[in-house]
């Protein structure tokens, strides 16, 4: 039987060198435990966006909260794919979106911007002991017709956020996906 | 004029209104860099912290090229630069910072998402060893492309200047002006649903 601990313990990632522990502990599971996130953790995750640097403080950044239990959640998880029927367990499913344009016009790096402010996310997340999965597998056009979200924002990643949850008591497909270490390229710098 | 750092640091601390942890809290993007060398192992550690980032399919769709604020291929780097970014001179490392736009033929949507979220680990593991970053998107990348002979599935798409920060009581006043401002930042980013 698989539990939490083994998979914690397969997701350690072997280190070339030394890195700060949110970004050592930090994976994105499939499985996500009933527990809350609570509201002042919440609003920490959500201050970490605010302070992300952007492309001329342009801030091209806008989320979505749907909370397990409120109204819009299971709306949202309707627009997943199949394959993330799990998020369903996550206390939270925030719906990132960047702005394509501002009063200053177009912006070429709302999905760049967008990037960098949901890992600030992640990152205050995890050092909270919250856990954080990405998605982009969602039906882009039907999330905007259910959440009436218009040019210039564009849904881009759906968030699910939660305490991690109990491996021993799930689907084994989840387990399957979920029991593999971080594999990584080895080689993504060079010196010239 | 006259500030120091400790006081520029001070203006540009930010009001947070719920707590942060010390790397995210701290962080600022300066426009003057001391000339202290980065250690090789600081520079381990931060594309260390860009190789672990979570990317969509686990593609990873980055690769970064630096170099030391020593010799040819700084200047070149710089040379990419419009004028306003003059201040990267004083950086003590340029971090190219590209992007794969296909996986094996396909075009990877996630690309540049991806690359944000790689920068931003690589600038977080920066910071907490004491190393701030600035990075410059308006570079001419095409020139950048050419003069450094980079892979050409690699998309240069941001330069990361990274170094200690700078002593600001012998800062240009025009970078000192800039840098004495506040960050200024939206109140609503999230609407619960």
């Amino acid at each position: 039987m698989i539990t939490t601990d083994n998979i914690l313990n397969v997701k350690k990632p072997k280190l070339k060198a030394e890195i700060i522990d949110v970004l050592k502990n930090r994976f994105s599971p499939r499985v996500f435990s009933d527990e809350e996130v609570n509201k002042k953790d919440f609003n920490s995750i959500i201050e970490a966006v605010r302070w992300t640097p952007s492309s001329s403080n342009r801030q091209p950044w806008f989320f979505y909260v749907a909370k397990k239990g409120g109204k819009e959640f299971e709306k949202v998880l309707s627009c997943l794919n199949k394959d993330n029927y799990w998020a369903k367990n996550a206390s939270y499913l925030l719906v990132g979106c960047y702005l394509d344009e501002d009063e200053k016009g177009k912006n070429n790096y709302g999905q760049y911007d967008l990037g960098q402010a949901v890992m600030s996310l992640v990152v205050q997340a995890q050092s909270l002991g919250y856990y954080t999965h990405q998605m982009g597998g969602f039906n882009k056009d039907m999330i905007k017709e259910v959440l009436v979200i218009k040019f210039p924002v564009f849904p881009w990643v759906v968030v699910a956020i939660g305490k991690i949850g109990d491996y021993s008591n799930v689907d084994q497909i989840l387990i399957d996906k979920d029991n593999k270490e971080r594999k990584r390229k080895e080689i993504i710098s060079q010196k010239i | 004029m006259k500030i120091t750092t400790q006081e520029i640091i001070k203006i540009r601390k930010q009001q947070v209104r719920y707590p942060l942890i010390q790397p995210i809290a701290d962080r600022f993007s300066p426009r003057h860099f001391s000339s202290e060398k980065i250690p090789n192992k600081v520079i381990d550690s931060i594309f260390e912290a860009a190789r672990l980032a979570p990317s969509g399919h686990n593609y990873q769709p980055w690769f970064f090229y630096w170099t030391r604020n020593t010799g040819r291929t700084f200047e070149k780097i710089i040379s990419c630069f419009p004028q306003s970014n003059y201040w990267a001179k004083t950086a003590s490392v340029l971090i190219v910072a590209c992007y794969l736009p296909t996986i094996d033929g396909k075009r990877d949507k996630y690309a540049l998402y991806d690359l944000g979220a790689s920068v931003m680990s690589l600038i977080l593991q920066a910071q907490h060893l004491g190393f701030y970053a600035r990075q410059i998107g308006n570079c001419d990348t095409k020139k950048l492309k050419e003069l450094l002979n980079l892979n050409k599935d690699h998309k240069p798409f941001v330069v990361v200047a990274l170094g200690k920060i700078g002593d600001y009581s012998k800062v240009e006043e025009i970078y000192l002006k800039k840098d004495s401002q506040p960050n200024i930042k939206k109140t609503d980013i999230t609407k619960n649903i």
